[in-house]
């Protein structure tokens, strides 16, 4: 009897024991402290183009034959357009629990929006 | 050389009598039975908390989980419905006491890997235990792409875990609770201020008011946060009902948390009930017997 109540407690102890051995206390500041994000001068050919691409402006989402909310972000116009109603900043700032968030597969990073955020307050120009 | 045999016939007698009276003594004690309670909770989650139940040996269980977006979005995403965000599971009875489980979540593309363990039985008549107790632990894999992949990332920053303590009790055939301390941990976090753990105290509750009908309750006090000033999570409160159709059990609610797993609806809840973030959401389970029983 005491055998069996030794096997039920220890499973879950075990698990503990194996999921502490891969515990981790990391964090991003620490973990990649040299990691700088440079915000001066953004230039849209350079830094904001490649991050739509990835994120935002292909087929299915805005981009392709029908894009979402009829918004293709493939077109400079249509960029400038949300950034300045607010829209861009708004909706990639949004938290991820947030069905509002885009792109709505997950958060960008921090440097990704600061990047975004420095190019909107710098004009948001076709550089 | 009579004699002898008497009396040996005499001893024997008496030493089976002997011997038949510590069986019948025997079959006394076992004669109080233990009964087990059974059906504590309708399914294996009060709504997002995991509750006592597990599924039984060689029965896989099915799960669809959504999460619709605001109810406060209005009439144009059709009060949160074009938005959803889904969790398949599977939970597998290796007994009648231990379960294993995999799930994915769409939220934060994340994979899952859990363990259910039945430690002790609520039970009345030869054992008198008050209350059950089942441990439970998840393992989550965040599957979102890394955001700066030109750095060194590991993969151990993906992971998360929790690790909860369930505590039940059926006080009568229509009422039962869940008290559900919880230990979160996150590999990686944002900053050097963030927790990586975290711990909450959970309650639930089911009020059964029909055969096929109960109201369920749920919420999650966190005694520890991730962030500590300026937090922008929130606890979590769920309510909704039950609806027992055959070998389904339909679960309806509405909750201010959108993730379905440990790490997301007790520590990663943005909604706030009072602005409107209410989702409404369900949960369908079918069982399937697979292994021999």
């Amino acid at each position: 009897m005491i055998k069996k109540y030794f096997f039920w407690m220890g499973l879950p102890i075990l698990l503990i024991a194996f999921s502490l051995n891969g515990c981790y206390y990391d964090n991003v500041e620490e973990l990649y402290p040299n990691t700088n994000c440079d915000t001066t001068d953004v230039s849209y050919a350079q830094q904001i183009r490649p991050l739509l691409d990835q994120n935002c402006s292909f087929s299915g989402c805005h981009g392709g034959p029908n894009p979402a909310a009829f918004l293709d972000l493939n077109e400079y116009s249509e960029v400038k357009k949300i950034a300045d109603n607010g829209q861009f900043e708004s909706r990639i700032n949004r938290e991820v629990s947030d069905p509002q968030l885009m792109p709505p597969a997950g958060k960008l990073g921090p440097c990704q929006i600061e990047t975004i955020e420095a190019w909107i307050g710098q004009g948001a120009l076709e550089n | 050389m009579k004699r002898i045999l008497l009396l040996a016939l005499a001893l024997g007698t008496i030493q089976s009598v002997v011997a038949q009276d510590d069986l019948l003594d025997f079959l006394g004690e076992e004669e109080e039975s233990i009964n087990y309670t059974s059906a504590t909770f309708k399914d294996s989650r009060v709504i997002n908390v995991q509750s006592n139940e597990t599924a039984a040996k060689g029965v896989l269980r099915f799960v669809i989980s959504h999460r619709f977006g605001r109810l406060s979005d209005g009439a144009y995403e059709l009060f949160g419905l074009d938005n959803a965000t889904i969790r398949l599971g599977l939970d597998y009875g290796i007994t009648d006491r231990i379960q294993v489980g995999i799930a994915r979540s769409s939220f934060e593309k994340t994979y899952e890997g859990n363990l259910k363990v039945k430690l002790l039985r609520q039970s009345s008549g030869g054992k008198e235990v008050p209350v059950s107790l089942t441990w439970y632990s998840g393992m989550y894999i965040n599957g979102l792409r890394w955001e700066d992949p030109e750095r060194e990332n590991y993969f151990t920053s993906r992971l998360s875990y929790a690790h909860q303590l369930i505590v039940t009790r059926k006080f009568s055939k229509s009422f039962s609770l869940a008290f559900v301390p919880s230990y979160l941990h996150d590999n990686l976090v944002r900053t050097a201020e963030m927790n990586n753990d975290q711990l909450a105290l959970g309650l639930g509750g089911r009020v059964k008011l029909t055969n096929r009908l109960s109201l369920n309750a749920e919420y999650h006090y966190r005694v520890i946060k991730r962030v500590e000033q300026d937090d922008p999570y929130n606890n979590s409160f769920s309510i909704g009902v039950d609806i027992e159709t055959g070998g389904h059990v339909f679960q309806l609610h509405v909750t201010n948390s959108r993730g379905m797993f440990e790490t997301a609806y007790i520590g990663e809840t943005a909604g706030r009930w009072v602005d409107g973030d209410i989702y409404f959401g369900f949960n369908i389970s079918r069982v399937f017997t697979v292994g021999k029983r």
